[in-house]
């Protein structure tokens, strides 16, 4: 990022604070719309996930487990194969596909943007869900039955803001950012559902590969160096706000059992029956409805007459277009790059996790933060960003690697870094120091306490950080579509935009689109669905 | 003063001389001395906060020293690394790791390069010593918190330290199994001749298992009655 601001900047002339207030009309269109997309998808995300939260706390096990892991599957799902799984619905629609894909949230949007903020709020729900359902399942209802008994709760208005606010705003806040984040840098599904709608990441998609370039068109590259300088400052303070309410949200309460939770739940407006069921099942259908479509649409070939299941879609899919990719050939690319992204995020992120853990045990807490806030960074850059940054950082460091097969997973590995650090740091939070000083007075040196107690007790959240980088990986699709322009490799990701970018007037490129969309939705939920698995079993506490 | 000890073990003694130790405010341990002789237990008494976990992880290298010494059959221990000292130390709650067994746990205590089957042989005799023959396959979490310090005992003892610190091991446990436990620890440092420091705020386990009583206060140690 700091590499190609620097490019962009020697390249125009102009500092980057003075190319975000000379934005020019198209870079402020894109801001406005990208921001007006991502404040709607917050507000519908939280508006939508707080009642399905509320309902599934209210449930008793094994339904809310089971309705609560369908919920939960946009989240783990590629932004392409999202995308897709849109399109698809929108297929079935018939008709009246191309009409609601005509509906615009208001005249400069563009068409399909109605349908993108449905996407948006479909892929962030169980977000909003995931952060409220947990606090309100372990809120010991004797808290609100004190409370109602005082003077100051005795109203609706004085329990909601002596209890409820205080219990979920912060989680729904940090929700909200964390939506707004997601849907502000969103590629796959804007660039699909609403291909007229220009923002801030799909500029930066499309226009990023002419920047850069020593006297080749100036106004791009100053609008290129605006648009990642603004985009990264609404980042900014969107993250800063979800790390600010993520803090307040650990607040301390004493845990009650689910069962008496649930039981004060189920007695008060949540529980009844005809809100309860609806709401959850619902919610779980909207969440699979769409991912079920794409299996579906990969078989469905257009006639001259209508539709025909058949598998000339995974036929073709698997045969690759004339001297294009083949589906196993991007699916073992991906799979190498998912494999060194790995390596390299992984000791990466170790050693940061460990440094802000040393400086944090040792008292040195501005280090630590520094450390911390540093290593969040990534967050605050989008994967189109990325991408640009890799290829104009190279350009001016050495041109030579452009084509480099180390290129993309180098990209990813930044992109993966804070989720690495994110899931190591509490797991070391937690190891007891005494531990370590035990080995110690049993006279083990560093590497053998390294080798026999710190690696095999912090192995469970090593492992969840490494699959987590690996599925990351799998489905990325911002950064990899700008870096793959410029090298041999491709991704399963990459290859359905490939496959859907075709003209239309031949009937197997869709359900071949949706054939590797299926592989690649298949490969990356079941490995993020185990992982929450093994998460549950095996480390300790949340993550 | 002279103890009997098992064959095999050699005599120490362990002397701490002018500790200073500070952390934001006044000294905690404020030119502390402390001489321990070889087979000698020493409780040191003294309130919660008042330093006396602080003097043991002085000793063991767990906490760095402002100024001061640490000396063990004359060498001086002050710069070296905690693992390199050879002190055993006995947690508060017994530190056993829950990625490992019984054995597992053990086997952290066996000097390097002893053959598997003699490594075996040890721990088991180990665990007989403290009165846990038979445990070596038991899951830690299945322990009770008597036979978890049993277990942290018999595994510091088989890293074959030249002093051992305890630091009030036994607080969490209940009184029978409290005074079984001090019974087998004091056997057991006597039988091996080690030095030992044991901390406490209870005057009656610091009287059950010492030779000599010392009372902490304002960061030093001054002699008191058994």
């Amino acid at each position: 990022m700091m590499l190609a601001v620097d490019r962009l900047w020697a390249v125009t002339g102009t500092s980057p604070l003075e190319a975000v207030f000379d934005l020019p009309s198209s870079g402020r269109e894109a801001l406005r719309t990208a921001t007006g997309l991502a404040t709607l998808a917050a507000v519908g995300t939280v508006l939508l996930g707080t009642p399905v939260a509320l309902a599934l706390a209210a449930m008793r096990d094994p339904w809310r487990r089971r309705l609560r892991a369908l919920i939960a599957l946009p989240f783990v799902c590629p932004s392409i194969v999202a995308a897709v799984g849109f399109l698809a619905l929108m297929d079935l629609l018939g008709k009246h596909g191309p009409v609601v894909r005509g509906w615009s949230l208001w005249p400069e949007a563009g068409p399909g943007t109605v349908l993108l903020l449905v996407a948006m709020v479909w892929f962030n729900l169980s977000l909003a869900v995931r952060i409220v359902e947990p606090s309100v399942s372990r809120a010991d209802p004797r808290y609100l039955e004190q409370l109602r008994l005082l003077p100051g709760g005795q109203t609706r208005l004085g329990r909601a803001r002596t209890w409820w606010w205080p219990l979920l705003g912060p989680g729904l806040t940090a929700a909200a950012g964390l939506t707004f984040t997601f849907a502000f840098t969103s590629l796959a599904l804007v660039r699909w559902l609403a291909p007229d709608t220009l923002t801030l990441e799909v500029l930066l998609a499309e226009q990023g590969s002419g920047a850069g370039i020593p006297g080749y068109r100036v106004d791009l590259s100053r609008l290129v160096l605006g648009a990642a300088v603004a985009q990264a400052a609404v980042l900014l303070v969107a993250v800063a706000v979800v790390n600010t309410m993520q803090r307040r949200h650990r607040f301390a309460l004493d845990a009650a059992s689910s069962d008496a939770v649930r039981r004060g739940l189920a007695a008060g407006v949540w529980g009844h029956p005809l809100l309860r069921w609806p709401l959850t099942v619902g919610a779980a259908l909207f969440a699979v409805a769409p991912l079920m479509l794409i299996g579906l649409a990969s078989f469905r070939v257009r006639t001259p007459d209508g539709w025909t299941l058949g598998l000339d879609g995974w036929r073709r899919a698997f045969q690759g277009d004339s001297g294009g990719v083949t589906l196993m050939e991007a699916f073992w690319s991906t799979l190498q790059t998912a494999s060194i992204t790995v390596a390299l995020a992984l000791p990466a992120g170790w050693y940061l996790a460990t440094q802000v853990h040393r400086a944090e045990r040792d008292g040195r807490r501005a280090f630590a933060r520094c450390v911390d806030l540093l290593s969040m960074v990534p967050l605050v850059v989008s994967g189109a960003m990325v991408g640009l940054g890799s290829l104009l950082g190279l350009l001016r460091l050495a041109p030579g690697l452009l084509a480099s097969p180390w290129l993309l997973p180098v990209a990813h590995a930044t992109l993966v870094l804070p989720i690495v650090v994110r899931v190591l740091l509490p797991a070391m939070r937690r190891l007891k120091p005494e531990f370590e000083a035990c080995a110690a007075t049993l006279g083990l040196g560093p590497w053998r306490r390294f080798a026999l107690v710190r690696w095999p007790m912090l192995r469970p959240a090593a492992m969840v950080a490494a699959g987590l980088a690996l599925a990351f990986s799998l489905g990325e699709f911002g950064a990899s579509w700008v870096i793959v322009r410029s090298t041999d490799a491709s991704t399963l990701a990459v290859l359905v935009d490939t496959w859907l970018a075709r003209p239309g007037f031949d009937p197997t490129t869709r359900p071949a689109a949706m054939a590797v969309a299926v592989v690649l939705g298949t490969v990356t939920m079941t490995l993020m669905l185990l992982l929450e698995r093994w998460r549950e079993d095996r480390v300790l506490g949340g993550l | 003063m002279k103890t009997a000890c098992l064959e095999g073990y050699e005599m120490s003694n362990l002397e701490v001389r002018k500790a200073v130790v500070r952390f934001d405010g006044p000294a905690v341990l404020d030119g502390l001395d402390l001489s321990v002789s070889a087979g000698e237990i020493v409780a040191v008494l003294g309130p919660s906060g008042c330093g006396k976990s602080t003097l043991l992880r002085s000793i063991v290298g767990l906490q760095p020293m402002e100024s001061g010494h640490v000396y063990l059959n004359g060498q001086d221990l002050t710069e070296m690394a905690t693992e390199r000292r050879g002190i055993g130390f006995l947690f508060q709650r017994p530190v056993l790791f829950p990625t490992r067994d019984v054995r597992g746990n053990l086997q952290l205590g066996v000097p390097r390069g002893v053959p598997k089957p003699e490594a075996n042989a040890l721990i088991s005799a180990a665990l007989d010593e403290v009165g846990l023959a038979g445990f070596e396959p038991r899951s830690i979490e299945g322990l009770s918190g008597g036979e978890g310090q049993r277990v942290a005992l018999a595994r510091a003892l088989l890293a074959e330290p030249k002093a051992l610190l305890l630091d009030e091991p036994f607080s969490a446990l209940d009184g029978t199994l409290r005074q079984r436990l001090v019974d087998t620890v004091r056997a057991v440092l006597k039988a091996r001749g080690l030095p030992a420091v044991h901390v406490t705020h209870d005057a009656d386990e610091a009287k059950a298992i010492a030779d000599r009583c010392l009372l902490m206060e304002a960061g030093r140690l001054k002699e008191g009655a058994l």
